[in-house]
């Protein structure tokens, strides 16, 4: 956990550190930590730790797991509330199945009357060996040539 | 011999080996580039290339000189620098000759043309305030687009038009592709998207030279990988048309550097002086992996372009740095700063709803406000925030502190009290995108290197360009009053000299606006009736939009009060920590809080009867970070009785 929490600390001063003008900031975010291993058929812990720079009231917490695993202990939707400058861990246990496959993910989403919206989300990917996966789809690969005096990062299309 | 030495020369040898091999072996051949070309025009020079290479196919230590000729001159002549100039149709077989080596190139010439019509789309990604909802082909627009032939020789280029569209002469013979670059050129407009590595991105597509009678389609999908490139290439484009109807001779040259799985964060820099800003001035729209992606993020996108505008015809003298949506004590620099790139989204977006051509330029689901700003994450929305319903927003914690609704994004301090009020000018019938464009572009532009730019020159320059009617002026202080910005006379006005003093009773709290209705600044003159002997605190709190006062206490002759040497007058009194504090992450940041840029003086009142004391702002000549206050503002004075 203070891993992960170093390394987003170490990103968040990246992003901040005298650079000209940021985009704004949300003071949400969600973090997910498993305590052991996903393995094929057995339990699966995970600690979810929400926390925010503000104080949020009534923050919506989902977990969307795939079909094929099951909740055993914590609740798939819940509110919490966050005090500023603190955070809230969620506890879970999953009964995975015999194959791993999908992603497990949180997501927290809190209102402020009709005029502003947090959210925030983590997920683990359920592969072996897999820690993180992206989300995104596989891409083409690409090629750097130059040409025309131009370097490119080309992307061929089929014919 | 020493078996160090033996060791030297061992290295020696190694490295020698390893030089001359790294640099190429004997010629055992020729390569060509390729062994035919089509040649589609008469009397123009076109290159020819050949390489001796080694054993490895490595390019050759020595290359020979090579000697060109060719085989029917009627049709092509060749000189030795292996430049073919065409001279009638047919075949002809050119020779190339290095040492004991040939090879022979054919060549076919053939001008027949054809047409080809092309439209070129890229898939976008569409959002609502709770993030992307689904995908829609739009055109890529304005981009340039070369044609190649098999070998890559350059046949001809063009640039796609509003509609996505280009038609382009092509050779009827051989075999023709597209290349799709990352570049976009418009009359005083040249932007473009690189990685990283300054690479332009670029989608190739051989074309089906036997089906070329129909429009050729090409969509540059998500799943290329490099969708996003177009995407940040067209909200740009948007947003150089958008400022292009209120200056159409802004030149607008902007760089973009996309990279997702590289460093982290969204920014623009106006300069290569920040590690983080590796290319220069540019917007950088990067993640590290996994992270968050803003490509199809407009808003996001186009808050950057604001800020790269406000760079180019504006003046912009933010720190940079932290700053969190929600903060209301943020140097008035940054919070005007932020405070326009937060608006500018949303005046682009209200600017394209006006016209029907404009439709697609906005990928915000038409039922979604054009004042909500939305940032995704994946496909949630992260932050999402509508400016004008701000007054709903409910109460909020911040650091412990409960802070009633009504205080929270208000004052000159907090960016987006300066996107609401940004945004309900741009709303109000009297005023309007061009008023703003007005104090934006021509007196803030024109204000000197020295004038500090926030919220108070964005409401000097309107005095000054709009010269309001009273109507007008009372509807701007309306506008600025609803975000607790008070650029008015308050109700002790006029009270600029001694003369004009009015009252103040001891342990009772008045709050002064320092603005005196115009903007030359503005000095509050107040009395009070003090005991001699007794000991007396004046002190100023309740600073908000960027209040920073200096106070003096005058005897009835209007001169300070000196006891023991030490005259009766104060600019800060804080300890500096309270002005600059260490934000999590943020290392430490200016706060334009409620006390800490107050002032106060205690004493024994050297005699009974009237005092007077005198509030100015602080000269706008505070060194840095003290600089992040402004000239007007609004502060709370109390005089008390202190034991």
């Amino acid at each position: 956990m203070i891993w992960r929490l170093t390394g987003l600390f170490f990103l968040f001063c990246l992003l901040n550190t005298n650079v000209y003008a940021n985009k704004p900031v949300s003071p949400l975010s969600v973090v997910i930590e498993s305590t052991t291993p996903a393995v094929a058929g057995e339990r699966f812990e995970l600690i979810v730790t929400i926390s925010s720079r503000i104080a949020l009231k009534d923050i919506d917490i989902k977990l969307d797991i795939p079909s094929e695993v099951s909740l055993v202990s914590g609740q798939g939707m819940s509110h919490i509330d966050v005090e500023a400058g603190k955070y809230q861990e969620l506890h879970y246990v999953l009964q995975l199945p015999d194959m791993l496959a999908g992603r497990i993910r949180v997501s927290a989403v809190v209102e402020q009357g009709k005029a502003v919206r947090y959210a925030a989300h983590d997920s683990i990917a359920l592969a072996p060996g897999v820690r993180r996966a992206r989300s995104r789809d596989a891409k083409i690969p690409h090629e750097i040539k130059e040409h025309n005096g131009r370097r490119l990062r080309e992307y061929v299309l089929p014919k | 011999m020493h078996i160090r030495q033996i060791f030297i020369l061992l290295i020696a040898y190694l490295s020698l080996t390893a030089c001359f091999h790294s640099s190429g072996g004997a010629a055992v051949g020729l390569e060509l580039e390729a062994d035919s070309h089509l040649i589609w025009q008469l009397g123009e020079p076109y290159q020819l290339y050949v390489k001796a290479v080694d054993s490895s196919g490595e390019k050759a230590k020595k290359q020979p000189e090579f000697v060109w000729s060719s085989l029917d001159e009627s049709i092509a002549v060749v000189d030795q620098n292996g430049v073919v100039t065409a001279l009638s149709e047919g075949v002809v077989t050119i020779r190339v000759e290095g040492g004991k080596f040939k090879e022979d190139i054919e060549l076919l010439v053939d001008t027949t043309m054809q047409d080809v019509h092309l439209q070129i789309n890229y898939e976008d990604r569409l959002y609502d305030t709770k993030g992307f909802t689904t995908t829609k082909l739009k055109p890529v627009r304005f981009v340039k687009v070369e044609f190649v032939n098999e070998g890559s020789y350059f046949i001809t280029e063009g640039r796609t038009d509003a509609a996505g569209k280009l038609t382009a002469s092509i050779p009827k013979s051989g075999d023709v592709a597209v290349r799709i670059i990352s570049e976009l050129q418009q009359e005083k407009v040249a932007l473009s998207v690189k990685d990283m590595s300054r690479n332009y991105y670029s989608i190739y597509k051989a074309l089906d030279m036997n089906n070329l009678n129909d429009t050729v389609t090409v969509d540059i999908s998500l799943i290329t990988g490099a969708a996003g490139a177009f995407n940040i290439l067209d909200v740009f484009s948007v947003a150089s048309e958008f400022s292009h109807s209120f200056n159409a001779d802004t030149n607008i040259a902007l760089n973009a550097y996309w990279q997702p799985d590289n460093l982290s964060g969204t920014f623009f820099c106006t300069n290569g002086d920040d590690p983080a800003c590796v290319n220069g001035k540019g917007i950088y729209v990067l993640s590290v992996s996994g992270d968050d992606t803003d490509e199809f993020d407009d808003d996001v996108l186009w808050h950057e372009f604001g800020h790269y505008i406000a760079s180019e015809e504006s003046k912009d003298q933010s720190p940079g740095g932290c700053h969190y949506f929600d903060m209301n004590d943020l140097d008035l620099r940054l919070a005007w700063s932020e405070g326009w790139g937060d608006f500018f989204p949303m005046a682009v977006k209200n600017w394209a709803a006006k016209d029907v051509a404009r439709a697609d330029y906005v990928s915000m689901d038409s039922s979604v406000a054009q004042s909500f700003y939305v940032d995704t994450a994946a496909d949630l929305a992260q932050l999402s925030f509508d400016v004008a319903r701000l007054e709903n927003n409910g109460d909020v914690e911040i650091d412990k502190v409960k802070i009633p609704f009504e205080e929270y994004h208000v004052h000159a301090s907090s960016e987006l009290a300066v996107s609401k009020i940004l945004w309900d000018t741009l709303s109000a019938p009297n005023f309007g995108m061009s008023t703003i464009w007005d104090v934006f572009d021509n007196y803030l532009e024109a204000l000197d290197a020295s004038t500090i730019v926030n919220l108070e020159s964005f409401w000097d320059g309107l005095l000054v360009q709009l010269q309001p009617a009273d109507t007008e002026l009372a509807e701007l202080e309306q506008i600025f009053g609803e975000r607790k910005v008070y650029y008015r006379a308050d109700q002790y006005e006029a009270n600029d000299t001694i003369a004009s003093a009015t009252a103040l009773s001891t342990g009772s709290l008045q709050t002064h606006y320092l603005y005196s209705g115009t903007s030359a600044g503005d000095t509050d003159y107040v009395y009070v009736n003090l005991v001699a002997g007794q000991n007396y605190e004046v002190l100023t709190s309740g600073l908000t939009s960027g209040a920073d006062t200096y106070i003096y206490v005058l005897d009835e002759a209007g001169d300070v009060i000196n006891i023991d040497g030490v005259p009766l007058q104060n600019d800060d009194w804080r300890p500096e920590y309270e002005y600059q504090y260490s934000l999590a992450g943020c290392g430490y940041i200016v706060s334009n809080n409620k006390t800490a840029l107050s002032s106060r003086v205690e004493f024994r009142a050297p005699y009974t009867g009237r005092y007077y004391v005198k509030v100015q702002s602080t000269a706008v000549a505070d060194p840095p970070p003290y600089d992040s206050a402004g000239r007007y503002g609004t502060y709370d004075l109390k005089v008390s009785v202190f034991p």
